[in-house]
């Protein structure tokens, strides 16, 4: 579509008072009601925007030189014992939201530390540095506000996920997860994201959000300066780096907050303008709550792949109840609307007014996605087995004693005829024969509840496994269970290192 | 109309047919909440359902029977200035305590709460507390 406008023109009429601007839900309703067309020509700026936890926030912090110097680069930097960041030069440092006090734990964290700072508290510093001849300072330590920095400066490596999955519990307890508490038995479902209100939804092929995009950023301006960590447009899971000058925001829309037993994390009120520079994107900013689909997972499985629960969309997940199977289960979103609506209309009404004007990118954001689980290189139990001694349950332990002696083992993996594991004998299975008058493997074996390694397992996974149970060696069996050798402790201490 | 009320009842006069009996007497109703039995006394957190004159008048009945009755006033408190509206709380909330306004506020109704402590738990910023205990 040829373009009916461009940003130079937007800040003209927002210059003049004569720009007209909608928020995302007003859009919405503009474009259902007379096309993406009129719309287009009607509306210069859509206003879109979340407020929800950003998790993966923080800010660089500049404290200025003392006098004498201190190098806390380094060293350790405690903000009201919080741990931040001490790997830069000598006064700066980086607060994380999820860092957890050393003293408080859960109840306090870099997302706290954050928002006491926006809200003019004043913030406990402890530094211990390294002495060096021109840093002669060990350790400083005293109150500041964020009025005594020189610069504090948020940046978010990954800002306004575009789509989670949705969550639920099929198992029968409780489990805290970063999308909070999941009560059993599919008792409730919680997924974060505005849905349709949220920038990218309304933006997905980054037509308009580019590297230089000022924003609204939790009460203050804020610039989008790169792809977030974790993008992948293509999947519709786009996601930004935003900065913005932390001096500059307001409590009300930046909120350290904690999960229960989970961590601790930043709410963060965000909106973005979006210039309705033609049809097409007017037609973007018309998605609906009903057009975005979302996933709902078990999360009762602990591993990356989680069972697919349910396929629906934001507009059932926004109703408030979910139909599992044949129950209705509540579900609530972490993301705040109320906040969201207010971050969109407080965007509209600064544009409006002609305090917030509109940036043409430097650079477009790339489509390419990058999202790959980690990859980690270990040595797993089948890197260190041995090989395996077997015998057969019904073996007589006469012929086993000889075994013992010719191997030189004290640990017997006893197996069927198809290589599965059925027990283990152990030399002190073998002594306790004299008492118990046994004859074969199977009178003495321990044949309950044997504790197995998987082939790809870490050895740490192994090694737990020994210590936990005080067990002289496990076998390691491949998926069907069939064994491949046995990990011993003394071939773990030494092999491992 | 419900008021709030905790019972302690020493060992030595209570039967777990004496709270029953009372309702039965009385013709209110009475719903608990919590009992707590250690060895001296039975604690009981409940809800009186009925109006001001009628909740004293079984007040009264518990009293005679032996029990310390103390009324409470609201024991959960939600702070809506601090609430971001998360809804967090909404979906933990086994009753219809917890709902959305139409504003996607959130609104608390004490009436319907059971005391689970879901939310009180739950709130990412602590915008709910129990007062009591
Ligand atoms: S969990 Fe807390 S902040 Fe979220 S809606 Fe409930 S009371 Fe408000
Ligand atoms: S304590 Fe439990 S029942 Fe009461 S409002 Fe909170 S979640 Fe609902």
């Amino acid at each position: 579509m040829p373009d009916i406008r461009s940003i130079d023109d937007i800040n003209k009429r927002i210059r003049s008072g004569e720009v007209v601007v909608a928020t995302a839900l007003e859009m919405k309703e503009i474009v259902a009601e007379k096309g993406a067309e009129r719309a287009a020509k009607e509306v210069d700026v859509v206003t879109t925007g979340t407020f929800g936890m950003t998790t993966s926030s923080g800010a660089f912090l500049n404290f200025g030189h003392s006098d004498p110097q201190i190098k806390m680069g380094g060293g350790e930097v405690l903000l009201n014992d919080v741990p931040a960041y001490a790997g830069l030069s000598s006064v700066d440092t980086y607060i994380g939201a999820t860092q957890l006090s050393k003293v408080h734990k859960l109840e306090y964290g870099g997302a706290h530390v954050i928002e006491d700072l926006v809200s003019g508290k004043s913030i406990n510093l402890k530094a211990y540095g390294s002495a060096t001849q021109c840093h002669p300072i060990k350790e400083i330590g005293g109150e500041f506000t964020i009025g005594d920095l020189n610069q504090a400066i948020m940046v978010n490596p990954r800002s306004f996920y575009q789509r989670y999955n949705a969550a639920t519990n099929s198992s029968d307890a409780p489990i805290c997860t970063y999308l909070g508490t999941l009560l059993p038995n599919f008792g409730n479902v919680s997924y974060f994201s505005a849905g349709s209100i949220s920038p990218l939804y309304n933006d997905p092929t980054f037509e308009t959000i580019g590297i230089g995009t000022r924003i609204f950023l939790a009460g203050g301006i804020g610039y989008v300066i790169g792809e977030g960590t974790l993008h992948n447009p293509k999947a519709m899971c786009g996601s930004l780096m935003v900065k913005g000058d932390l001096k500059k925001m307001k409590q009300r829309y930046l909120r350290g907050a904690t999960i229960a037993n989970y961590g601790t994390t930043l709410f963060i009120g965000a909106g973005v303008p979006i210039p309705v520079l033609n049809s097409t994107i007017a037609k973007n900013c018309g998605v609906r709550d009903d057009d975005i689909k979302v996933n709902i997972y078990d999360y009762h499985i602990p591993t990356r792949v989680k069972p697919l629960v349910k396929k629906t969309t934001y507009k059932e997940l926004r109703s408030g109840k979910v139909v599992i199977g044949d129950r209705t289960v509540k579900a609530s979103g972490l993301s705040s609307m109320k906040m969201a609506v207010e971050v969109i209309e407080k965007l509209k009404g600064m544009i409006e007014e002609g305090e917030f004007f509109l940036t043409k990118p430097v650079e477009r954001i790339t489509m390419e996605s990058m999202m790959r689980p980690m990859k980690l290189v270990y040595v797993k139990a089948s890197d260190v087995m041995s090989a395996p001694v077997t015998c057969s349950a019904d073996d007589s332990l006469k012929d086993v004693e000889r075994l013992m002696l010719e191997k030189k083992t004290g640990y017997f993996v006893v197996i069927d005829k198809q290589r599965h594991v059925q027990g283990v004998l152990t030399s002190w299975d073998i002594a306790k024969s004299i008492v118990t008058n046994g004859t074969k493997v199977k009178d003495v074996m321990t044949s309950q509840n044997i504790k197995t390694s998987r082939k790809d397992e870490p050895v740490e996974v192994s090694m737990r496994k020994l210590e936990q149970y005080r067990l002289r060696g496990l076998p390691v069996v491949d998926d069907e269970g069939k064994v491949l050798g046995v990990v011993r402790m003394q071939d773990l201490k030494h092999k491992v290192k | 109309m419900s008021k709030r009320v905790l019972v302690f009842f020493p060992s030595k006069e209570y039967t777990e047919s004496l709270v029953p009996e009372i309702v039965l007497k009385s013709g209110t109703i009475f719903n608990t909440i919590k009992t707590e039995v250690t060895p001296t006394q039975v604690k009981i957190m409940g809800e009186i359902k009925a109006n001001e004159e009628k909740a004293q008048e079984f007040i009264r009945i518990l009293k005679r029977r032996g029990a310390v009755v103390k009324e409470l006033g609201l024991i959960m408190r939600f702070d809506p200035d601090k609430c971001v509206a998360c809804g967090m709380c909404v979906s933990l909330c086994p009753t219809d305590a917890i709902t959305f306004n139409k504003d996607f506020s959130v609104r608390y109704d004490f009436d319907e709460c059971v005391l689970c402590m879901n939310c009180v738990k739950n709130c990412p910023v602590k915008a709910v507390s129990y007062l009591g205990d």
